[in-house]
């Protein structure tokens, strides 16, 4: 046993991790409110299952679906031509599906109302942003083992991102929104890349493609991820143009590909008459303006100020050079490129979250740098070693401590600045004239480009 | 078991990367641009109201036409009973089959229109890439410069003038022309002139714009290469006799389209050239850019301070199709191909510079009077075919990059030309719901009064501000309905037809249709509710204390000679209902009345016609009026400015002009 927990704590460790996101989880007790995890964009996400399954309605047109006055089951968008729709894809009911499946048995074996939104499918959902925050730890730590890294330096690294990072608060009080579902889908994508790099087997393109798709689905600029296939094992980017990939292989990914896009086409054929659904003119991109030093280091939702830990990205990249040659192209652009593109949206904040939720996607892949780091550090002296261990210790608690402070409202979903955070700094409940002293995103005036 | 063997060798072949970048460019264009603006549920058309549904009433007439539904492709069935009604505009014959393969499918008249418009950015793009494929051999350049070609921002100024959308021919017609001269082959030589003649079918100003620009690329080449080799080939055997005999047959083709044209033009002569100068493009405009820009926006305001057709002129193509003129000195140092890149930059300046207004100056004049140039107004377009010399440009400066140290940074460019030409929002877009709407509701009306062969003349009661889908929304019920209609909306109108234009009254249509030798029994009249008049035109009222008559809203919309000018002025709508009886309707819909409880006082308040809405207008030597009420008492104004029918007689009070009458 002892063996076992030397040769493979890392293993354990990802257990000991998703049990205390359960742990939050079951302390916050979300399932037995309402509104509090089918909430904002999850009605969008989520609706397709009940519209579907229990419904038998997927155009939401048989009834009202009000649970109280005001208060609907089924949030749509009513486009231009006036027709209405979820206005997310389905790709994350997919991946609630089994747990929808089993909340509906529970539900129906204890006589719970068979909505779909009662407690027992609140509950499954939960348990399934847990689920996929297992399956993600997992992948991440199959995906360092690939690149040889010690059990020792894969347990840190898996700490630092399981526990230091905002990726806790989304599996944990922020479940089911997507993120942890991207995580699980983005190391699930970064395994297979790898081995199919290595052996080129059919069963890893089809990874590769089911779960590139999946993410896109969810969420469309991760087709930038990409890039991370394409530039892998790529020695000098001038040669990325001659890299070769079988003809096959080629079919298969695009047979895929396409497939899990399939029911999306559907599904808004039937509700908006257009196989490639509506786009409308009300939400842009600002290249010119991306709010890189807001996004990255501001007080209202900087990457950096919410999620410290993500520094060490910066010299584990330089560290992965050496010991990942392979990646040193993938990590370096896609993350470039992609917090661009993300913080270059009108709503680069992306409403009321913790942290900058929209790159969590990146983690699985930046663990490889941050594992690099890790990695150096332990072959240091004493003083080094311990000094980073306290430092990692001190920003998973801060970490945890945040994802309560956002629970609490002492840590605002949008509307945070220097002078809140540094007086609520370390306290759980709200500074007097907390409110007062916020300072609201004008959603409107972002929305034309001031930001 | 050949095949199957064949097959799995193919399947396990190995393809690289940069053999899918055009394809990927490819789908991102198509969805970011086109498809984005059709809003992907294609529930919104492309362009305006107007001229982009005129183009989508051609292509119907072709498809028509194929199908045999109309007998002469000429004499479309609008403008009853002129003659080669399609000559009037341009005729896109070259893709009415692209067009009628989406009718024959069944898609309706604005899907198929979407389908044509998109399949024509996918045309574009590929032709681009083939020919720049073939004269730089480099797949990621060639790749980003079709980019341009075919997604460039500045393709949303042109976005209702669809007929400048077939140019796929243009990227083929310059490497034809390229493979002809440098390479004496005749083969090419066919070639280009087949191009050339197919590119006047699918539109005639980008056919000129492309024989126009063929000759600064034949005189830079000329002036670079000195190739006196090219006389020689000429003359070598039947070289000349079969140059000469391919132009022959080449004008020839040309000929059943341009007769119909030239009998337009010999009636309306050619464009008054300060209409045209308003349209050729300034330096400010190659540096003005759609404000639908993602990037550039703030290069899109400078341009209004030259006046004109200055919303005409954004021609701004993206930083990176520049990058050929900017970086061109430092190329030029390292190119192996120097004569290649001064021939492209030269032939480049020879056509901005022979094309481009400085201050009311252009050496475009030049070919004002050649016969063809002198029908065209809109030069601006000409961007259309000149963007493929600045890609051209573009893709051999930056190919002698491929091979520095900077090769690393063009690998980019795929990105950056994305984004270069991103656009934020869309605006020139209209519901393809809407228009459908109308266009049943008009034929619901039309269907009625049908009779025999008779012509429609149609009776709108709101026409003013937007003669143009008003016009076309009786066109395309027509159409529909297989009858031929007096309205029209099309790119020039004979003189005795704008009456009928600007107002639709009877009066107007009796002076066109006499001067086509027909009379009222040959066309039926449909009216809208309310509106069956006589006359209609648009009048500003100035009274005899010189000023012009407003609404004066705050005090119960009563009628105020208080306008210092005719500016100030309230516009007035007004129609002769009857023999004797004529009424004035402001803009805001409400019809002007002597309130009979009042003295007689005029106030514009009214929802519909009663009796106290009806005026008797008195004609006066001078063209002044008098206007009596139901009462037989005359209009005059008061002192306070307010307009009253009390006077029994005409003072001096009571005369009014009428200005700006669009027809009388």
């Amino acid at each position: 046993m002892v063996n076992l927990l030397k040769r493979r704590f890392s293993l354990v460790l990802v257990f000991i991790i998703s049990l205390i996101a359960l742990l939050v989880v079951m302390n916050l007790k979300k399932w037995r409110y309402d509104e509090k995890v089918i909430a904002y964009d999850v009605h969008a996400f989520y609706g397709y299952l009940p519209a579907k399954y229990i419904f038998d309605d997927l155009k939401v047109e048989k009834s009202d679906y009000k649970y109280a006055e005001g208060q609907y089951w089924f949030w749509l968008k009513q486009y231009d031509s006036g027709k209405k729709a979820f206005d997310k894809t389905y790709g994350l009911s997919i991946m609630y599906a089994p747990f929808f499946a089993m909340a509906h048995q529970v539900a129906k074996t204890f006589d719970y109302p068979l909505t779909g939104f009662s407690e027992p499918y609140l509950f499954f959902l939960l348990l399934s942003s847990l689920f996929y925050f297992f399956l993600g730890l997992l992948y991440l730590r199959k995906l360092l083992l690939h690149y040889n890294f010690s059990d020792r330096e894969i347990s840190i690294t898996l700490l630092i991102i399981g526990l230091g990072t905002n990726l806790f608060c989304y599996a944990s009080q922020s479940a089911p929104l997507p993120e942890v579902y991207l995580f699980a889908l983005s190391a699930l994508f970064a395994y297979a890349t790898a081995k199919w790099h290595m052996n080129r087997k059919l069963k890893s393109i089809i990874i590769v493609s089911a779960t590139l798709s999946l993410m896109i689905l969810i969420h469309f600029p991760l087709i930038l991820f990409a890039f991370y296939f394409i530039l892998y094992d790529v020695k000098k980017i001038t040669e990325i143009g001659a890299k070769k990939i079988p003809f096959y292989s080629l079919l298969i990914f695009a047979v895929i590909f396409i497939a899990v896009w399939i029911p999306q086409f559907k599904y808004w054929k039937l509700t908006l008459g257009s196989y490639l659904g509506s786009s409308d003119n009300y939400e842009h991109y600002y290249f010119l303006k991306p709010m890189l030093w807001k996004g990255l280091l501001g007080f209202q939702k900087g990457w950096f100020i919410y999620t410290p830990m993500l520094l060490f990205i910066f010299p584990g990249i330089y560290f992965m050079l050496k010991r990942v040659p392979e990646l040193k192209w993938s990590v370096i652009i896609v993350t470039l490129l992609f917090v661009y593109i993300t913080l270059s949206w009108w709503n680069w904040w992306y409403g009321g979250s913790f942290g900058q939720k929209s790159l969590i996607p990146l983690y699985a892949m930046l663990a490889i740098p941050v594992a690099c780091l890790v990695s150096k550090v332990l072959a240091k002296g004493a003083v080094i070693k311990y000094s980073f261990i306290i430092t990692i210790t001190s920003f998973i608690l801060l970490n945890i401590f945040q994802t309560y402070q956002f629970e609490y409202g002492s840590l605002h979903g949008d509307a945070m600045n220097s002078k809140v955070y540094f007086k609520q700094f370390g306290k759980l409940n709200k500074i007097e004239k907390f409110e007062e002293q916020l300072s609201y995103p004008n959603y409107d005036e972002a929305k034309k480009g001031n930001r | 078991m050949k095949l199957i063997a064949k097959l799995r060798s193919y399947f396990k072949k190995d393809i690289q990367i940069n053999q899918l970048l055009p394809l990927m460019m490819l789908i991102a264009g198509i969805w970011l641009f086109p498809l984005d603006l059709l809003q992907r549920d294609f529930s919104v058309m492309p362009g305006d109201k107007g001229d982009s549904r005129f183009n989508n009433y051609i292509l119907e007439h072709g498809y028509n036409f194929l199908t045999g539904k109309v007998n002469n492709y000429w004499d479309a069935p609008f403008m009853y009973p002129e003659k080669n009604a399609i000559a009037y505009s341009d005729n896109l014959l070259g893709t009415v089959p692209l067009y009628s393969l989406f009718r024959v499918m069944k898609c309706d008249r604005e899907t198929s229109f979407q389908l044509w418009f998109l399949s024509l950015f996918v045309l574009n793009f590929i032709c681009a890439y083939w020919a720049l494929k073939k004269w730089t051999e480099s797949t990621l350049l060639s790749s980003v410069g079709a980019y341009i070609f075919t997604f460039s921002i500045f393709i949303l100024t042109h976005i209702n003038h669809a007929q400048v959308f077939p140019r796929f021919v243009i990227p083929l017609i310059i490497y034809w022309f390229w493979n002809w001269i440098k390479h004496k082959n005749l083969k090419s030589f066919y070639l280009l002139t087949a191009g050339i003649v197919y590119q006047f079918y699918c539109g005639i100003y980008l056919g000129f714009f492309i024989v126009y620009i063929l000759l600064f690329v034949f005189i830079a080449y000329l002036i670079v290469y000195r190739d006196k080799q090219i006389v020689t080939w000429l003359k070598e055997g039947k070289n000349i006799f079969r140059h000469l005999l391919t132009i022959i047959f080449g004008l020839l083709l040309l000929v059943p389209m341009f007769i119909p044209y030239m009998e337009i033009s010999s009636r309306f002569g050619y464009r008054d050239f300060a209409e045209v100068l308003s349209y050729i493009p300034t330096w400010r405009s190659y540096f003005s850019a759609i404000p639908e820009s993602a990037i550039w926006r703030f290069l899109s305001w400078h341009i209004r301070e030259q006046g004109g057709n200055w919303w005409e002129l954004f021609l701004f193509p993206g930083l990176i199709a520049y990058l050929g003129i900017l970086m061109f000195p430092f190329a030029y140092k390292k190119a192996t191909n120097k004569k290649e890149l001064v021939f492209i930059l030269l032939s480049l300046l020879l056509l901005v510079v022979f094309t481009l207004n400085i201050n009311g100056f252009t050496l475009y004049k030049c070919f004002y009077n050649l016969p063809g140039f002198g029908s065209m107004r809109s030069i601006n377009r000409i961007i259309n075919a000149e963007i493929i010399l600045i890609v051209l440009l573009m893709v051999a400066v930056l190919k002698v990059y491929e091979t520095s140290k900077w090769k690393n940074i063009l690998l980019l460019l795929p990105l950056l030309v994305i984004i270069d030409n991103s656009t934020s929002y869309w605006e020139r877009q209209y519901k393809k719901s809407e228009v459908q709407q109308r266009e049943k509701e008009t034929k619901n009306r039309i269907e009625k009064y049908i009779t025999g062969n008779k012509a429609v003349a149609y009776q709108h009661y709101n026409l003013a501000g937007q003669e143009a889908f008003s016009h076309l929304d009786v066109m395309i019920a027509c159409q529909d309905l297989n009858v031929a209609c007096v309205n029209a909306y099309t790119g020039l109108y004979p003189n005795k037809y704008k009456g009928f234009f600007n107002g639709e009254g009877l009066d107007s249509l009796t002076v066109w249709l006499s001067a086509n030798n027909k009379s009222m029994n040959d066309v039926v009249v449909v009216s809208e509710e309310k509106a069956n008049f006589f006359h209609r035109s648009y009048v500003k009222i100035k009274c005899a204390n010189d000023k012009y008559l407003k609404i004066d809203k705050d005090h119960g919309d009563k009628l105020i000679a208080s306008g210092e000018n005719q500016n100030d002025g309230e516009l007035f709508e007004y129609a002769q209902i009857d023999e004797t009886n004529s009424v004035f309707r402001a803009t805001t819909g409400k019809y002007a009345c002597a309130e009979f409880y009042d003295n007689g006082l005029m106030v514009v308040n009214r929802d519909g016609i009663g009796e106290w809405e009806r005026f008797r207008l008195l004609k006066q030597p001078d063209g002044s009026f008098l206007i009596q009420t139901f009462t037989n008492n005359y209009l005059s104004l008061e002192k306070e400015g307010t307009l009253r029918s009390v006077d029994k007689s005409p003072t001096n009070q009571s005369r009014f002009v009428f200005e700006t009458p669009l027809y009388y």
